[in-house]
């Protein structure tokens, strides 16, 4: 193969990659995600088979985040709130990644949010906006690239 | 050549009590003709039946008005014969007790008339030249026939019989009336005939025995005193008797004293042959009743899933009850219940999956007498799932607002999961049981709440030895209000 066309096709791979996360972003209307490392990513390793990329250090529902600090933690959550935060805190973050929180309302998949993850240690959050229609029983499954569902957060949305 | 199989497709269809049925109607109608056969009453009975089976085909072939003008003189003529024959019908019920109705000849223990006697009796007094009228009556009461008389009450011998005829005796004139064995009535009037068609030689006593069997079913005996004759009047006739033998076998006919050890089978087969002709009424009877198809009815009903196996469970049915039009006769329709119909769908073959079985008539039970005509659908789908139990996380359904000020940080489930049996489909979309709804609105602490779980869909059962009960600890804290709000609140 030409040089021309390895070059044609590393730039296209890199474009499509931008467009993918950009709109995957730009998908999720109810949500604000917000991105805050502590520390800066100086020591990142390579993805290795079988090894976890990340450990969950501490994951919570909350109702607000200050600081990059949740707010508020509850299990139990008015719907005149407005809206319900899932706050998680990763440590021994090994590579660049991502986790994944799917919002599940009665059994049903409301929201899938992908979430940034740096070495060696992050903290993310995704957020909902509450209705009238929400409430009742919600879980947040915490997932990894992979789709492993490494924590499950259970909560109610009341009156 | 369809024949054969439509009346095995009836014969399969027949239950012990219509067999029953068949037999006691069958036997009730025999003994009927037992007790009244020869007589008229027999004659008039048969002539009804001809007349309403007038009616009926008069009927099914739409001829209204005939229909309706026979129906209305069967039911005026039954009227009428039973006031007739009032006295008939009497004598036949009187004579016949309960246990003669039932078996035997009821004519047979009723006379005991010595046809031997009378036979030598009536033949010395045609010989000696002696006028005579005996009256054997049959079934029918001839009392009202009868006039004047003396009540005599004799045992029948030849030297009674020849003394009363005798010229010089004050009751020669006259009949005498033999029942049984006993010389009931002397010097009795017999009614005389009016026929004008009579031989002139035919003297008074000839008249009178005419009159009487033209009213009746007796037998009336006369010994002509002029020309030494026998004669036998009977059915409204009247012949001449030359030999006594002739005359002995006459008598004991009526008497119904046929020797029975000359040719029993015979007499057994003549029975059994009336016999099997009102078994073959009734049978024809019985099949029309019960197998016409004069009315067509749809009902709905559910469908039985039998013989599962205990591995899988029904996942999904494409039907849960089929519509069935069923005919038969109108009396039998109508008197048909839900629950006598029945459609049963046998799963002892299914597998995994889906399975699809034919409604046939196989499926259906339905009443005997009626006739499937349509089933729709005409096969039901049915998806077997495997049973498994599966391990679920249980999730505490939280309902209604917290008092104010307060937060419910946390809460811990005693047991965490529950083990859960269910199909292997259904079991894999169910990720938690929830609780029962619990609510918020008197949580003012921490504490401890037990709920019931919630199975959702019926279909799924909790494990043998789970309980459907949970303890929920919960810890409620006071809310403190944000640095901001105050802020705002000291401003």
């Amino acid at each position: 193969m030409r040089d021309s066309t390895w070059k044609f096709l590393v730039f296209g791979a890199i474009v499509l990659v931008i467009l993918g996360t950009t709109f995957s972003h730009a998908s999720q209307d109810k949500v604000e995600v917000t991105k805050s490392p502590k520390v800066k990513d100086t020591n990142a390793k390579k993805p290795t088979s079988n090894e976890p990329p990340f450990v969950i250090e501490r994951a919570v529902m909350c109702e607000d985040i200050r600081d990059m600090e949740p707010v508020k933690e509850a299990i139990v959550f008015s719907v005149e709130n407005g809206h319900i935060i899932c706050f998680t805190a990763v440590k021994n973050v090994r590579y660049k990644t991502y986790l994944v929180h799917r919002w599940v309302h009665k059994d049903e998949v409301t929201t899938t949010m992908r979430l940034k993850v740096r070495p060696p240690y992050w903290r993310t959050y995704s957020k909902i906006q509450l209705r009238e229609t929400d409430k009742g029983p919600w879980r947040v499954e915490i997932l990894d690239a992979n789709g492993n569902v490494l924590k499950v957060l259970r909560f109610s949305v009341t009156d | 050549m369809e024949v054969i199989p439509k009346v095995l497709q009836v014969l399969r269809t027949i239950r012990p009590k219509d067999v029953l049925d068949i037999g006691i109607v069958s036997f009730v109608l025999f003994r009927f003709y037992m007790v009244f056969q020869g007589t008229n009453i027999w004659r008039i009975l048969v002539g009804l039946s001809i007349l309403w089976l007038l009616q009926y085909l008069a009927a099914s072939v739409g001829i209204i008005l005939t229909s309706w003008a026979l129906q209305g003189i069967t039911a005026a003529a039954a009227i009428i014969i039973i006031v007739v024959f009032r006295n008939e019908i009497r004598s036949a019920l009187l004579v016949t007790n309960i246990s003669n109705f039932f078996w035997g000849s009821p004519r047979h223990k009723k006379k005991a008339t010595p046809p031997d006697i009378i036979t030598d009796t009536v033949y010395y007094l045609a010989r000696n030249g002696i006028g005579a009228l005996i009256v054997f009556p049959g079934n029918e009461d001839i009392s009202e026939l009868l006039s004047g008389g003396l009540e005599w009450d004799g045992r029948v011998s030849q030297e009674m019989i020849v003394s009363i005829f005798m010229t010089s005796s004050p009751v020669h004139d006259g009949a005498i009336v033999i029942e049984g064995n006993k010389i009931k009535k002397v010097a009795t009037i017999l009614p005389l005939t009016q026929r004008q068609d009579i031989p002139t030689f035919y003297g008074t006593r000839h008249r009178a025995a005419l009159g009487l069997v033209e009213r009746s079913d007796a037998l009336v005996v006369v010994v002509s005193e002029e020309r030494g004759e026998v004669s036998v009047a009977k059915n409204g006739n009247i012949k001449w008797i030359n030999r006594p033998q002739d005359f002995k076998k006459v008598l004991m006919d009526h008497l119904g004293l046929e020797a029975p050890s000359r040719r029993p089978w015979r007499k057994i087969f003549s029975q059994i042959l009336i016999f099997s002709v009102f078994l073959t009424i009734t049978v024809g009877v019985w099949y029309g009743f019960t197998r016409s198809r004069d009315t067509l009815i749809a009902i709905s009903v559910p469908v039985e899933y039998i013989n599962r196996p205990q591995k899988y469970e029904i996942l999904d049915t494409s039907t849960n009850e089929v519509k069935l039009e069923i005919t038969g006769p109108s009396r039998i329709v109508r008197g048909l219940r839900p629950e006598q119909v029945v459609v049963r769908v046998d799963l002892s073959t299914a597998a995994e999956g889906t399975n699809t079985f034919p409604i046939t008539k196989e499926n259906i039970s339905i009443p005997p007498g009626l006739t499937l005509v349509k089933v729709r659908p005409g096969s039901v789908t049915v998806i077997l799932d495997i049973v498994i139990t599966k391990d679920v996380p249980i999730q505490a359904q939280w309902v209604g607002k917290l008092p104010p000020g307060k937060r419910l940080v946390s809460a811990l489930i005693m047991p965490p999961s529950v083990k859960i049996v269910g199909g292997k489909a259904v079991l894999k979309k169910i990720q938690t049981i929830y609780t029962s709804p619990i609510r918020l609105n008197d949580l003012v602490k921490s504490g401890t709440v037990t709920a019931k779980l919630v199975l959702v869909p019926a279909s799924i059962d909790l494990a043998p030895g789970e309980k459907d009960v949970v303890e929920i600890s919960y810890i409620i804290v006071d809310d403190t209000p944000s640095p901001v709000n105050e802020e705002m609140h000291i401003d």
